[in-house]
This record gives C-alpha cells, sequence and structure tokens, in this order.
C-alpha cells in the first residue's frame, strides 16, 4: 500500500502576525507542520503500524518547509518530496505542481488537512483530488480500511457522517481523527538517513497555464485594534439591568 | 461590465441556509446589473422558489433529481458543472459550509479556476471583485483579486448584510445528468440538537469550564431559545464532557461570527478566542475578574453565571415582550 | 556416640543450609551485577556517615517510633544474641558448656536473656501492628512469608529461653533466677522432670532452634528480609549529591539508540541493590500522594515488582535457580511471585519475558509520579523510587515516543515557545507592564545588576502567578536590589521536562539557558519558582553554570534580617502554611519561609499534620500539573482539605506551581471565599509600609 501526505509548513498557531511593506513578516517566527496535516501523517503511519505501507510526504514551499518533511520522516513516514517554490502561487498552481511532481507514482491513498491554518482556504487537496481523478472525502474524523475499500467518518457542521468508498482516495484530516505523537529519539535520528526528494519547477513538466495562478492577493492587513470593553458595576442586579440596556441602546444587537 | 453569477443555493432540514440569502445578495451586487440565477438542487426544491425570488434572482434553476437528495461529492460536483455550462456562468457564489468547503474547490478545479474561500467581504472596485477573507485564524486579513478565469468564491455565514429585491423569477428545470458516485453515504449520525446552527446563529450563548456539568448548561439554554440563539462551549468544557464536542467554538472547533456572543464561565484562552473574536459583541460572565475573556469583551460582569444567566432571562423576557 | 551422632547431623544440616544461602545470595548478586556498571564516587566520609545514620542510628525507621524502637530491638538483638546462638551450639556438643568469659559470664547470660525476651516482646508487637492493629502500611502487602518472618523469629526466641531452660534440668542445676531471669522460670517449672527427660528435650529444642536459625537464614534472601543483607550496601552506595538529582545522559554518544530504561537490565546496579534493600514496609506507599488518593502508582509495589522481575530475568539470563530448596518454591504462599519465574526458568528459550514496562509496570503508573520524593524521604533503605520512574518515563518519551497526549502537548509547547501553553514567546516580558509601581529592567535595559531575576514560565505567563512575581520585584525594589530580567530571551527552566523524561529537551533548555547566563555575566541567580531553583541550583552545575542559585524566600528572608525591607503593616490572618516538594524535600528549606511569615505582625502560622519533610505534595510535580488528573480524588483537593481542617484565613506557599493547584483545591471544595491563597513574597510585600 502507498500513501501519500501532502503537508505544509505554517507559523506556530500563538505566533503575532506582522506586516511589512503589505506582506506578511517572517522574522522570528517559529514554524510548524500544519496541525491538520499533523493529523494526517499520523493517521498514514497508523495504517503503516497496523497493515504496513510506504509513506512519501509531499510539500510545495521556500526551503525552510524541508523541516516538516524532517517532522513527517521522524514520526515514521519512509520517504520526503519537496518541491521548492519561493514566490507565491495560489492554490490552482500548487494543486498542477503537486499532479506534475507525483507524476508516474501511484498512491492507493492520499491524506492531507483539511486546510492550512495561515491562509485557512482548504483547496489544494481537493485540487489535487481532482486533477488526479480520484474520489475524496473531506473533514474525516475516523478512517477504516477493509481490503480494498474504506469506510470514513467525516464531521460535517457537527453531525457525522458514515462513507464507504473504494481505494484511491482522498481525504483531509479533521482535529478528532488522532492524537499525533512526539517522534521519538532514535525516530529522529533515522529521519535524517531517510530519502529526499528535491524538485524546482523547473525540474517538472509544467505547462505555462499550470503555473498561470488564477488569483492573486492584492492587500494584506490587521484587524482594526478593538475598543476595551467595560466591566459593568454596581448590585448584579443592576449590571444585569444595564447591559440588557446597553445591548439594546448602545450595541444595538438585541 | 455586468456579470452573469451563480449562487448555489442550500437548504438543511427543510429551510433554506440563510448564507444562501447573503450570497443571494452578493451575487445581486456582484452582477452589476447582469443575471443572477440561482441554483436550487434536490426533489421539492421548487417550494423554495418564491423565498429565492425575494433577494432578486432573475432565473431559479431547480435539479429535482433523486441523487441530489443527499450530498455527495461526485453528484453535486457533475449537477452544478452542467449548470455552470448551461447557463455560462462567470461568478459562482455559495456559502462557506460543510457542502460549499467540499464542493467548490472540486467543481473550480474541474473548471481550472481560482476560488476565494471563506469571505467576509466581496466589493466592486474598477470594475473588478475584490474578496476579503481572514487568515491567520482572523489574526489578519487579505484582500484577493481574480486574474483570469471564472470567479468561484465561498462566503462564510453571518457576515453580509441581507437586502431583499423582490423579482419575479424564471423557473428553469434542469435535469443534470449524473453518473458514477464514488462513495457511497451509508449514515448520518446526528450530534448537534436542532434548533438554530451554531455557524449561523444571530446569538450564541456559550459555556466553559464555569458551567461545571452537564446540568449547568440548562440556564445557558433557556437565555438561548429567549434570544432565538444557540448554545456553544468552550474546548474546556467538551474535554470536562458537560457536553458533545459538536458544540466546540474555537481554533479546533467551530469558527462562528454572531452579532452577539455570550461567553459564560469562559476564561478566555487564545484557543478559544480564535473561534469567537469576530463575532460582534461579546459579553462575558465570569466569576475571576482576571479571566482573559475581559479583555476581548465589550461588556463584561464579573460573578457567578448561576447567578446572572437566570437574572438575564429574565430581564431579556421582559423587555422582548414589551416590545 | 550420641553425640557424635549429632554432631555430624549438625554437619550436614548446617553444611546443606548454608550452601543454598551462599548459592541464593551469590545468584541475586550476579542479578544485580546484571545492571549497568557505573563509576563510584568514592565520598566515603559522606557515605560512612549514612551508614552510621540510617543503619546504626536506624534513623528513617523512627518517623514510626513504635516501629522504630520495635527494630531496633530486633536489629540490634540479631547482633547479640550472635554471640549467645554459637554458645547454645557448642552446648549440643559439649555438655554444659559455657563461654570462658569468667566473672563477666554472668552478665553475658544477662544480656543475652534479656535481649531474647525483648526481641520476643518485639516479634509479638510486631505480630499485633499486622494482624491486630492492621496498621494500614503492613496490609498493602498480604502474604505468607510476613507471617513466617514473625512465626520464626518467635518460634526462634522461645526455643532459646526453653533450650536454655532445659539444659540446667538436664544437668541438674537449680534455676539462676539473677542472671537467667527467663530461661530460669522454665528451668523452676520443669526442675521435678528428672534429667533423663530434660536432655531429651534440651536436645528436642537445641534442634528446634537450629534448625529454625537455619531455615531463615535460607529464607532471608529469598524474601523481604533479603533487607537484612542489602538494606547496608544500598545505604552504603546510595548516589551521593544532592537529593533528587538526575542522571545525565550523554547524547554525544552516537552508537546509543535506547534512552532511558525499558528492561530491567539497563538499571545501573546501584539502582538493582534497592530492590533486593526493600523490606516491604509500605512507608513509601503510606505517604506517596498518588496512593492515597487511589491511583494505581504504589512505590512499594513499584519496587516489589521491579524485584521480582529481576529475579525472574536474572534467573532467566544467569540459568540459576532463584528459590531453593526446590520444594518451597512449589507451595505459592511463600513465592506468590514464583510461578511466572519458573516458568521462565523451566522454558527461558520459549517463553518471552514480560515487558518492564507495560507487563511489570504500566505507563499509568509511571505517569502517576509527582517526583515528590515523598516516598524516599520515607525510605528506612535509602531506596529511590523517583529516578527509576523517570529512567522508566525516559524510556518511554524518547526511545518510543509513547506518552499521555497532554504531555505530547507541552513538549511541543516548549520546543516551540518555550512555555507550557505555548503562548507566544514575545510576551514572555509583558507581565511587568501589569503594574506601574514596579521598576523591572531587563539585562539590556541596565549596565550592571547583582541578580538575575529568573521569572520562570509561570511568572511570566500565568495571570496568577504574574502577582508573585510582581510582588517580589516590589520587594526588590523596597529593599534597593539591583537586578534584572531576561525578558523575551528567558526561556523555559527544562526543569518539568527533565522530570517528564524528556533529558534530550532538557539539555537543549540547559545549553541555551548556561549560553545565555554566561552572555550577560550572571552570577547571581534568584527565582520564586522552588523547581528552577533545584535545577539551577544542582543540576545546571553538570552542565558548566557556576552561579549562586536562591529562592526568593532565602532572600527575602536575608533582606529582613538586614533591615533592607520592614514588615510593619499587620497581617492578620491565620495561614496553613505548605511547604513545597522541592523547595523543602529536595532542598531542606523548612525554618526560613516560616521565619519570614513570623517576622510578619499580625501572622498566625498553622502547622499542618503533614507539615515539613512529611507535606504532601500539591499534585503539581514531576509534569503533573500539565496532565488531566482522572484516576481517584485530586490530589490538591486532598491536601487543600488537610489545611482546611484547621480553619485558616489563609493557605501559604512558596512555590508558583502550589499555588495554582491549591487555589484550585479551595475552589473545588467552594471554600475560595473564605480562605484565600498567597505566596509568600506577597504576604511580606502587603505588609511592608507604603
Amino acid at each position: 500500500m502507498n500513501i501519500l501526505v501532502l503537508v505544509k509548513q505554517t507559523f506556530d498557531t500563538e505566533e503575532k502576525i506582522v506586516i511589512q511593506n503589505g506582506q506578511i513578516s517572517e522574522e522570528n517566527v517559529e514554524f510548524i507542520l500544519n496541525p491538520y496535516d499533523e493529523y494526517a501523517v499520523e493517521e498514514a503511519v497508523k495504517i503503516k503500524e497496523d497493515s504496513g505501507a510506504g509513506i512519501t510526504v509531499l510539500t510545495v514551499g521556500p526551503n525552510r518547509s524541508e523541516s516538516v518533511l524532517r517532522t513527517a520522516l521522524a514520526m515514521g513516514a519512509d520517504k520526503g518530496v519537496i518541491v521548492e517554490l519561493e514566490e507565491q502561487a495560489d492554490e490552482y498552481a500548487i494543486a498542477k505542481i503537486i499532479k506534475a511532481a507525483i507524476k508516474g507514482q501511484e498512491y492507493d491513498l492520499v491524506l492531507g488537512g483539511n486546510m492550512a491554518v495561515d491562509s485557512g482556504s482548504g483547496q489544494v487537496s481537493i485540487r489535487v483530488a481532482e486533477e488526479l481523478g480520484i474520489p475524496q472525502v473531506a473533514t474525516i474524523t475516523k478512517l477504516s480500511l477493509e481490503g480494498s475499500k474504506a469506510i470514513v467518518e467525516r464531521d460535517i457542521e457537527g453531525d457525522v457522517e458514515v462513507i464507504e468508498v473504494n481505494l484511491p482516495f482522498l481525504a483531509t484530516a479533521q482535529q478528532g481523527l488522532n492524537e499525533p505523537r512526539y517522534p521519538s529519539l532514535p525516530g529522529i535520528m533515522k529521519a535524517k538517513k531517510k530519502p529526499l526528494e528535491r524538485f524546482t519547477l523547473e525540474d517538472l513538466e509544467l505547462s505555462e497555464d499550470d503555473l498561470a495562478t488564477r488569483t492573486t492577493v492584492q492587500d494584506q492587513y490587521l484587524p482594526p485594534k478593538k475598543q476595551a470593553g467595560k466591566v459593568l458595576e454596581g448590585e448584579i442586579g443592576q449590571q444585569v439591568h444595564d447591559l440588557v440596556n446597553l445591548l439594546r441602546s448602545e450595541a444595538k444587537v438585541v | 461590465m455586468s456579470k452573469k453569477v451563480l449562487v448555489f443555493v442550500e437548504s438543511k432540514d427543510g429551510k433554506l441556509r440563510n448564507v444562501s440569502f447573503e450570497a443571494l445578495t452578493v451575487a445581486k451586487q456582484l452582477a452589476g446589473g447582469g443575471e443572477v440565477i440561482a441554483a436550487l438542487f434536490g426533489t421539492g426544491a421548487t417550494e423554495f422558489v418564491q423565498e429565492v425570488s425575494q433577494y432578486g434572482s432573475n432565473k431559479v434553476y431547480v435539479l429535482e433529481d433523486e441523487v441530489l437528495v443527499t450530498y455527495t461529492t461526485d453528484g453535486y460536483t457533475q449537477a452544478l458543472c452542467q449548470v455552470i455550462e448551461d447557463v455560462q456562468a462567470e461568478v459562482i457564489l455559495m456559502g462557506h459550509t460543510a457542502i460549499g468547503k467540499d464542493v467548490a474547490p472540486r467543481v473550480a478545479a474541474r473548471f481550472g479556476a481560482g476560488l476565494a474561500s471563506d469571505c467576509i467581504g466581496a466589493d466592486l472596485e474598477n470594475g473588478d471583485i475584490v474578496f476579503t477573507r481572514p487568515i491567520y485564524a482572523g489574526k489578519a486579513f487579505q484582500k484577493k483579486v481574480f486574474n483570469q478565469g471564472k470567479v468561484f468564491a465561498t462566503l462564510r455565514p453571518n457576515n453580509f448584510e441581507l437586502k431583499e429585491n423582490p423579482v419575479q423569477a424564471e423557473v428553469v428545470s434542469f435535469q443534470p445528468v449524473i453518473k458514477d458516485l464514488r462513495t457511497i453515504v451509508k449514515e448520518i449520525v446526528r450530534k448537534t440538537t436542532g434548533g438554530v446552527d451554531l455557524s449561523e446563529a444571530k446569538v450564541i450563548i456559550s459555556g466553559g469550564r464555569g458551567v461545571k456539568s452537564k446540568d449547568g448548561f440548562q440556564p445557558l439554554q433557556e437565555l438561548a431559545e429567549v434570544l432565538g440563539g444557540a448554545v456553544g462551549a468552550s474546548r474546556g468544557a467538551c474535554d470536562a464532557d458537560f457536553c458533545d464536542y459538536a458544540l466546540q467554538i474555537g481554533q479546533t472547533g467551530k469558527v462562528v461570527t454572531p452579532d452577539l456572543y455570550i461567553a459564560c464561565g469562559i476564561s478566555g484562552a487564545i484557543q478559544h478566542l480564535a473561534g469567537m473574536s469576530n463575532s460582534k459583541v461579546i459579553v462575558a460572565i465570569n466569576k475571576d475578574p482576571e479571566a482573559p475573556i475581559f479583555q476581548v469583551a465589550d461588556y463584561g460582569i464579573v460573578g457567578d453565571l448561576f447567578e446572572v444567566v437566570p437574572l438575564l432571562t429574565e430581564e431579556f423576557k421582559k423587555v422582548l415582550v414589551l416590545s | 556416640m550420641l553425640l557424635l551422632l549429632n554432631f555430624l547431623a549438625f554437619l550436614a544440616v548446617t553444611g546443606y543450609a548454608v550452601y543454598l544461602f551462599v548459592q541464593l545470595v551469590y545468584s541475586r548478586y550476579l542479578f544485580v551485577k546484571l545492571g549497568k556498571k557505573v563509576d563510584f564516587e568514592p565520598n566515603l566520609k559522606e557515605r560512612i556517615n549514612a551508614v552510621l545514620v540510617n543503619v546504626f542510628g536506624q534513623r528513617k525507621l523512627f518517623k514510626d517510633k513504635k516501629s522504630g524502637l520495635m527494630h531496633l530491638v530486633l536489629f540490634y538483638g540479631f547482633f547479640i544474641i550472635q554471640v549467645g546462638l554459637v554458645e547454645i551450639i557448642i552446648k549440643g556438643f559439649i555438655r554444659g558448656y559455657e563461654f570462658p568469659f569468667g566473672g563477666a559470664y554472668k552478665y553475658f547470660s544477662l544480656l543475652q536473656e534479656w535481649t531474647v525476651f525483648l526481641m520476643l516482646c518485639a516479634m509479638v508487637y510486631a505480630f499485633y501492628r499486622r494482624y491486630i492493629e492492621k496498621l494500614k502500611r503492613l496490609q498493602l502487602k498480604r502474604d505468607a512469608k510476613a507471617a513466617f518472618v514473625i512465626i520464626a523469629l518467635i518460634t526462634l526466641t522461645i526455643a532459646i529461653l526453653l533450650t536454655l531452660g532445659f539444659e540446667k534440668v538436664m544437668l541438674g542445676q537449680n534455676p539462676d533466677f539473677s542472671h537467667a531471669p527467663f530461661s530460669g522460670v522454665i528451668t523452676a517449672a520443669f526442675s521435678g522432670i528428672g534429667k533423663a527427660a530434660g536432655t531429651a528435650l534440651f536436645y528436642l529444642f537445641w534442634w528446634l532452634h537450629l534448625l529454625t536459625v537455619l531455615s531463615f537464614m535460607v529464607f532471608v534472601p529469598q524474601s523481604k528480609q533479603a533487607h537484612e543483607l542489602f538494606a547496608m550496601f544500598n545505604i552504603f552506595f546510595k548516589k551521593v549529591g544532592p537529593v533528587g538529582k538526575l542522571r545525565k545522559i550523554d547524547f554525544e554518544d552516537d552508537g546509543v539508540e535506547e534512552f532511558g530504561v525499558g528492561k530491567i537490565e539497563n538499571f545501573t546496579r546501584q539502582q538493582l541493590i534497592d530492590l533486593y534493600a526493600c523490606a516491604e514496609c509500605g512507608r513509601c506507599t503510606n505517604m506517596c500522594p498518588a496512593s492515597v488518593t487511589g491511583k494505581t502508582l504504589s512505590p512499594m509495589h513499584l519496587i516489589v515488582k521491579m524485584r521480582d522481575h529481576l529475579t525472574e530475568t536474572g534467573a532467566s539470563i544467569t540459568s540459576r535457580s532463584p528459590w531453593m530448596p526446590s520444594f518451597v518454591s512449589g507451595t505459592s504462599a511463600l513465592a506468590p511471585s514464583l510461578t511466572a519465574g519458573l516458568a521462565a526458568q523451566e522454558t527461558a528459550s520459549t517463553v518471552e519475558m514480560p515487558n518492564l514496562i507495560g507487563d511489570v509496570i504500566t505507563e499509568e503508573e509511571l505517569w502517576a509520579c509527582t517526583t515528590c520524593r515523598n516516598c524516599e524521604d520515607q525510605c528506612p533503605v535509602a531506596n529511590e523510587h523517583v529516578d527509576k520512574i523517570i529512567d522508566l518515563r525516559r524510556y518511554l518519551v524518547m526511545t518510543e515516543g509513547s506518552m499521555p497526549n497532554e504531555a505530547t502537548r507541552y513538549f511541543q509547547n516548549i520546543e516551540r515557545q518555550s512555555n507550557p501553553w505555548g503562548i507566544n514567546r514575545k510576551e514572555r516580558i509583558k507581565w511587568r507592564e501589569e503594574r506601574d509601581d514596579i521598576n523591572v529592567p531587563t539585562v539590556n535595559e541596565v549596565k550592571e545588576f547583582e541578580y538575575l531575576f529568573w521569572v520562570g514560565s509561570m511568572g511570566s505567563f500565568d495571570k496568577r502567578s504574574q502577582k508573585i512575581v510582581q510582588s517580589f520585584a516590589k520587594i526588590m525594589n523596597t529593599a534597593g536590589i539591583s537586578f534584572a530580567i531576561l525578558g523575551n530571551e528567558e526561556r523555559n527552566s527544562g526543569d518539568t521536562a527533565r522530570r517528564m523524561g524528556n533529558e534530550f529537551l532538557f539539555q537543549q533548555l540547559c545549553h541555551d539557558n548556561i549560553a545565555n547566563f554566561q552572555a550577560y555575566g550572571v552570577r547571581k541567580i534568584v527565582t520564586i519558582d522552588p523547581h528552577a531553583y533545584n535545577t539551577f541550583k544542582h543540576e545546571y552545575p553538570e552542565f558548566g553554570l557556576e552561579a549562586e542559585v536562591y529562592h526568593h524566600t532565602e532572600l527575602i528572608w536575608k533582606w529582613i534580617q538586614e533591615g533592607r525591607i520592614k514588615p510593619v503593616k499587620e497581617v492578620n490572618e491565620a495561614i496553613a502554611y505548605h511547604d513545597s516538594c522541592y523547595l523543602g524535600r529536595y532542598n531542606n528549606i523548612y525554618d526560613i519561609p516560616r521565619q519570614i511569615l513570623k517576622s510578619v505582625p499580625g501572622v498566625k502560622i498553622l502547622e499542618m499534620e503533614r507539615n515539613k519533610e512529611n507535606a504532601m505534595c500539591c499534585g503539581a510535580g514531576g509534569g503533573r500539573m500539565w496532565i488531566e488528573e482522572t484516576q481517584g480524588k485530586r490530589i490538591n483537593v486532598e491536601r487543600v482539605e488537610q489545611a482546611l481542617d484547621l480553619s485558616p484565613t489563609m493557605i501559604g506557599s512558596n512555590c508558583p506551581y502550589c499555588l495554582t493547584m491549591l487555589t484550585d483545591g479551595t475552589k473545588a471544595k467552594e471554600a475560595e471565599d473564605q480562605v484565600r491563597t498567597r505566596d509568600i513574597a506577597e504576604i511580606v510585600e502587603s505588609s511592608l509600609a507604603g
């Protein structure tokens, strides 16, 4: 069984966002493996432990992204692929790049996070499913493989949908799928010796149209600072009375 | 510079979703005098035509197909692609809902087009459509424009003002050709309690560890009923097993943007704030005056939620009856 | 002729018993030798002192005065009656033999008689404690071996008196009540039965006495009585240096693929002696915060289970039978853990040995430990439970990558943002902005400073703990102390990571911190966190830190004595004072915090029943602060209940972790409105003028 896991390096979720010249500053920023992708890697490693599998992890991004491949390899993936891409690209182009990078490889299962915590767009994995012509199951919380088919549970706005699908397919991981492991020291050491394949865009068969982004980010900005709130005072009954008045007259939300 | 705009209108539990009306309103604005076409899927869709035409769609495509009663990626992708082809739509809008998140990237990819997902703003600037969307869990925003091809966008519920614009809509009955469904929906297990959907609720009453037990949610439920809102929870309350994870609001749960968010017994961990800090008005009720929730709240009451919440329910009952 | 036969029979029986004994002890010696060899640091003075205090002084035993006295009698009695034992044996071959002590013999006889009698009394008391009083800690492990000890020793003492009593009957002598007061009673009672009957009974009891001694000797290595042999060595060979200091792992060694201890043989030899030294007295478990609140961890069982596992594993590896004679091992009553051992022995090659972690000790047990060292402090034979638990955790975390989910998150947060919550590290300095009446410069904002104030992750990020560091900063301002903080350059101390078994992460943090200290020329460090204090003071030096390290209470007391600060305002509180483990048992600081509180006008100190070295842990140590406590009662609630029993108006502490746990405890008891929780720094600040 061959599994492909699509991963992305993102800011640590606690990082403050600083914008300089319309760009998000990367100075002194801690980078991590996108948490949803971490679920995907963990799920692949669990499948490998249960029934054996070869796991390839792939990322598209700047050179620094290599660290997340090492993390995934330390968790138990077997091989890393990085497509070096320093400039910005949209989800359309990235899906095309991924398709080109795995050309000629057959995967029984493709896993990814349901979204990246930085862009929050949740598109790339699904676009890859379309590019590969395989079905998708998004926001999964449980995956059971039974021979050539799988029973998958997915989160749909709090409810659970149980789906049957044949391999190969693509699934995106939602929180609750598993608890990602902490890589062991021997795992980290072994990861250093695992194969890591590097591509630049020139190495891949990509047409001009493939790289022609469909969307462009025009501007990025921080939300306006919130006004300081009011902590009400007085006897509790009075506070409640005041609050209802404020919500009706000042905030006008009720 | 008028455009043909298609809106995928979604229904849930026999009702049209509010975000679809938001999408229709946005569509009218972006069309610049062009046609706004609504697409309704599933048997019984015809009965919604009247409602849809209240928001200015000139044409309503009705796809009364058995296959479309239950959502499947393949079924909806094929149907939507065929409608888009048929109407020659240039802009395609839908809600950033479970369905929207699933089908929009797939359809956009099939057309080789771009997609702006989870938008909270859509404006025409010099004839170009500019979408605004949050990035980094709402810590920043970006404006996105399209370079070429069709324009796809999903809209975050509760972020667009509704504008009614009743028109006489033309109904087009459309028969899609759907084949080879590769996923089979075996079962849908309902975890959310009926009533108002969290992601679309205008008012959310949310409980944290401070509610102390399953029963502790009762007063919150009562307040929610009075205000026509929904009940949510922090991760702490879910972890402590006071409620189901389906109610979880936060970075790892649902991201909500109601008009009024009342946090009861929630300390305000950053994970929680990421899921609700874009609410219009935030009220915090907490015993601990040091709780970080007060830093994001517009109004705060330092006190025991079991004392404050029932009083609040009574007070709202009084004034809402009067008005 | 009969005497010759008797002598031959004696030789045969004794020879066999001695053979068995030597075999048994040698086996255990070999089992211990399976452990890793570590460099022996001589420190003879410290070692001999430990032996004098805890072996001959029996100091730890007197933590339970009644049992201590009982044991003291048995311990010294054991030596004294060895001499009498030799004499009695000779009496079996030479009629009426007496040691040639001349006129002093009478006193020798008197000493023997009283010793035997007191030992008998001690054993009867032991019986009473175990089976009638049913002392809780003695009920932790109920087996026939414990009963055998009592029966054998009571039999032995009575047999000695009977042998001596009937000897006089055999010899036709009168009882000598003044020098044989106890055996004399027997002589007197049976003087009428005649010499022949007296002779028969003398030999009967002589043999009973001999066989009891020999069977007890063979029994000793195979039971908890092995402590008689191993305890002294254990105390002598134990790790020297600061208590609770953990062993450094050398990560430079490339060949190593296994970290921590996953197999019993991977403990050090010194650690393995511990196992046989255990007397199963239960004092550790009796005080363990995890055990008393219903967790699966019991330090005594941890040691006992590992001991039996070592015996089984050792038997399998060395192909030596650990149980002799073999018929004994058949009786499961005497050897409860034997079945597995035998099975392993017989089919060592086919049957897999149980795994140390998982089968013998569960992960749940290992994660339940708060590293409070109450068990170690109690242990009369100087066993170290905590470093073993951490060695096992090290294996789980670093070699296996297996740990509770909260631990994973904890480590990731420390790695990424250097604090347990994963809050942005650039917010570390923000606490100083919350009060405008304090002046807290960073090392970059001042040219010189005397003390580096290590704020710690709790003090920096936790809302409640920020109040403590703000109070302490205010105190330093008032005292006119020159100090600075590292600000956003401060990282986590790594103590918790180390105690959770992540030695790798600890060493990274340790090296970074030391480099930082050196870069800013730090000579003195003060912190409000006893955990950071302990690791800086006792563990960082091994990695190159050269600085004086202070806990804030030490300096507050110094400054009060120097008159730099004067607590003058009345603080009318009845304070139940809680000793933190890392200031208390790890660093032996009990009086200073109390002196400070006494110097604050109006304060009344309430002492909890479990205080100072017996103080119960708040439940936060060893990483427990970050792991959900789901099993049994919450430790912090138990501790707060102990405090509330004194009806305090305040609970005082010296540690931000303790304070958090105690505050949560008062909330759980819904007592937070009546009983406030404060750090000593806050109490002192509230007493300063102006």
